[in-house]
């Protein structure tokens, strides 16, 4: 058991004695290039649209990736922390005229309170117990805010519209590229907050928990602690991302933003891209998303059902053949390469 | 009095068809270790096809329960030695996602053959018909369905306990590597879970289908309920199955009548939180 540990601390002293190493840096400059450059690229209103879209996906399923990727807490009910961020900056703005910056982070701070009130009971189970747990969870804060008379019911809530301005988080430009700015900064310090997590101390101990819980426990790591931290960050981050798209869409109804459709969307792009990379979750939005525009665009509604075999087939693949998303399928062309170059 | 009665005739009626789609689940869940999320997806194919069969064919639902259960099973079979039998092998993720695939998939298929309307059997044998005793009302429909269902459940309990294979069947449940160790063939028994599963499924789904209509989305209203139950009864327990099916049934009536009816859902989803959190394995669940 010693030893164990000591293995872990050299790991641990090698890793934070440099913590940016070359091969770590070259996505995160690949990653300012193509999200800089995207707005140039696609110039058409309705593309902009979608590089929001694109960020926002990206941005929530990286929050989730801490808890279901790298802690192996498959969480199916996230809509609820997003539908608390989106419902809060609505309801902030409407009924004590909040500002949405200052919103967003009331919802984070809620979401976190949230998820430490749903933590402390659905921890307690494992494995697909816990994954229906948390479809449980979800459902029944959509039944809750299906009937809640003050935050709108049904019919939802509409954000009032104001002038541009970026202290108020509203731009009425067709063209979108400040939202889209905002969203893409937004997912930047979330991807690196997810490495300076990654790198710590409680990077080591979330990748102890998923590969077994036990062995974790049993080396002194207070597993339901550090599992509650892996939650808190996960709720905070996807509130943001839903609080910024409630005021982007300047609309909020359970069906929008509270349905296990969402939970299902967020999980698919960090499954899709990869939940062993932190790059999974960005790439899989991204791919995700491009498929889903493209076939509305090109094939109308036919498009949309078509679109969903395709990425239902996609999924299936990925979970029966390479569990490490698009990345471990990149990968895999890569690693002939680089074992030649060993020998 | 009447109208409590009521309460408890329409949940008891109810239970019965959640039961037998929930028996499919959990003996899938018991035998391959899987969950199969697309359990309600399962449902929405058996119910187009009773429904095709009746509107190409005028064949009634009643009678294209055979059709429908054979083609479900299949459908199990294939889910099963396409992509589920090598997700096994994978971790908790690729477990869970294989059938999320599958059931974003069998959705995406449903609403481009089909589109998303709404349809449904009209002047099924049994539309008109309808039982009344003592101021409840029993329609025909859910009647048969609830019988033919129970009917079906003990079908499937007499399989599992009484035949040979069925014995097999169990005996891989409970220890995977000792049956295989007795000569059980561990992946004809995955393939017959499944088979068995879908069966279930196929014969709920042309039962409910002459008071249901079907459309990309039908599968839900069972399919998450279905979950619930599963998990309330214990992951792999037929009884338990069959017993929170009708406990599922009965409280989302009662609680229909006597709460505000918009939450009827809701007790369900706090039901089984209450019962996993304090008893995780499942009200007669082993672990």
């Amino acid at each position: 058991m010693a030893g164990a540990s000591e293995v872990a601390g050299d790991e641990r002293t090698v890793e934070r004695g440099r913590p940016w190493r070359r091969q770590e840096l070259w996505p995160w400059a690949a990653f300012m290039v193509v999200f800089g450059l995207m707005p140039v690229l696609y110039s058409a209103p309705y593309q902009h649209n979608i590089a929001v879209l694109i960020c926002l996906t990206a941005l929530m399923a990286t929050g989730w990736n801490l808890l279901g990727g790298f802690t192996g807490q498959i969480s199916l009910g996230h809509a609820l922390f997003f539908g608390v961020g989106a419902y809060t900056v609505t309801v902030g703005e409407l009924r004590i005229g909040l500002n949405p910056w200052l919103g967003m982070l009331l919802g984070a701070a809620i979401a976190v309170a949230v998820s430490m009130i749903v933590g402390l009971p659905v921890f307690r189970l494992r494995g697909h117990y816990f994954s229906i747990a948390t479809i449980a969870v979800g459902e029944i804060a959509f039944l809750i805010f299906l009937n809640w008379q003050f935050v709108g019911a049904a019919g939802g809530l509409s954000i009032p519209i104001k002038e541009d301005s970026l202290l108020e988080l509203q731009f009425s430009g067709q063209h979108k590229w400040e939202y889209y700015y905002l969203a893409a900064g937004l997912l930047l310090l979330a991807l690196v907050a997810t490495q300076l997590i990654l790198k710590s101390r409680t990077g080591y101990y979330l990748a102890a928990i998923r590969e077994d819980q036990e062995a974790a426990a049993s080396v002194g790591i207070p597993v339901a602690r550090y599992k509650q931290i892996a939650l808190s960050f996960s709720a905070a981050t996807v509130a943001i991302a839903g609080a910024f798209f409630a005021q982007y869409v300047l609309f909020v109804d359970p069906v929008s933003v509270l349905e296990l459709a969402i939970s299902i969307q967020i999980t698919i792009a960090a499954v899709l891209g990869g939940v062993k990379s932190m790059w999974g979750p960005v790439i899989g939005a991204a791919v995700l998303l491009s498929l889903t525009e493209t076939a509305r665009l090109y094939l109308g509604g036919t498009g949309e059902a078509l679109n969903l075999v395709a990425y239902g087939l996609l999924v299936m693949l990925i979970a029966a053949f390479e569990p490490n998303g698009l990345i471990g399928l990149a990968q895999r062309f890569r690693r002939p390469r680089n074992t030649r170059g060993q020998r | 009095m009447e109208v409590f009665a009521q309460t408890i005739v329409s949940g008891l009626l109810l239970g019965a068809v959640l039961g037998l789609i929930a028996v499919g689940l959990t003996l899938i869940f018991g035998v391959v270790d899987i969950v199969n999320f697309a359990h309600g997806e399962f449902l929405m194919v058996g119910m187009y096809i009773a429904f095709f069969a009746w509107r190409l064919w005028g064949v009634d639902p009643l009678f294209s329960i055979p059709l429908a259960a054979l083609g479900v099973g299949i459908l199990g079979v294939i889910s099963y030695l396409t992509f589920v039998r090598h997700a096994m092998r994978g971790t908790l993720l690729s477990q869970i996602f294989v059938t999320f695939g599958l059931l974003i998939f069998l959705r995406g298929l449903a609403q481009a053959l089909f589109s998303s309307n709404f349809r449904g059997v009209q002047g099924s044998i049994l539309g008109d018909v309808g039982l009344s005793v003592g101021g409840v009302s029993v329609p025909g429909p859910q009647l048969a369905a609830a019988v033919g269902s129970l009917i079906a459940t003990s079908a499937i309990g007499w399989f599992v306990w009484r035949t040979r294979m069925g014995k097999a069947l169990m005996a891989t449940s409970q220890d995977r590597e000792a049956a295989a160790m007795l000569g059980i063939n561990p992946h004809r028994m995955f393939a017959l879970a499944w088979f068995i599963g879908g069966i279930a499924t196929g014969v709920a789904a042309a039962l409910i289908v002459s008071y249901q209509p079907v459309h990309p989305n039908s599968g839900i209203a069972y399919g998450l309920p279905a979950f619930m139950i599963v998990a309330l009864g214990g992951f792999g327990s037929i009884g338990g199955a069959l017993a929170a099916a009708f406990l599922v049934g009965l409280i989302e009536n009662i609680a229909g009548f006597y709460l505000p009816t918009e939450y009827k859902e809701l007790w369900i989803f706090v039901l089984f939180l209450i019962v996993v959190i304090a008893r995780p394995q499942g009200l007669l669940g082993r672990r």
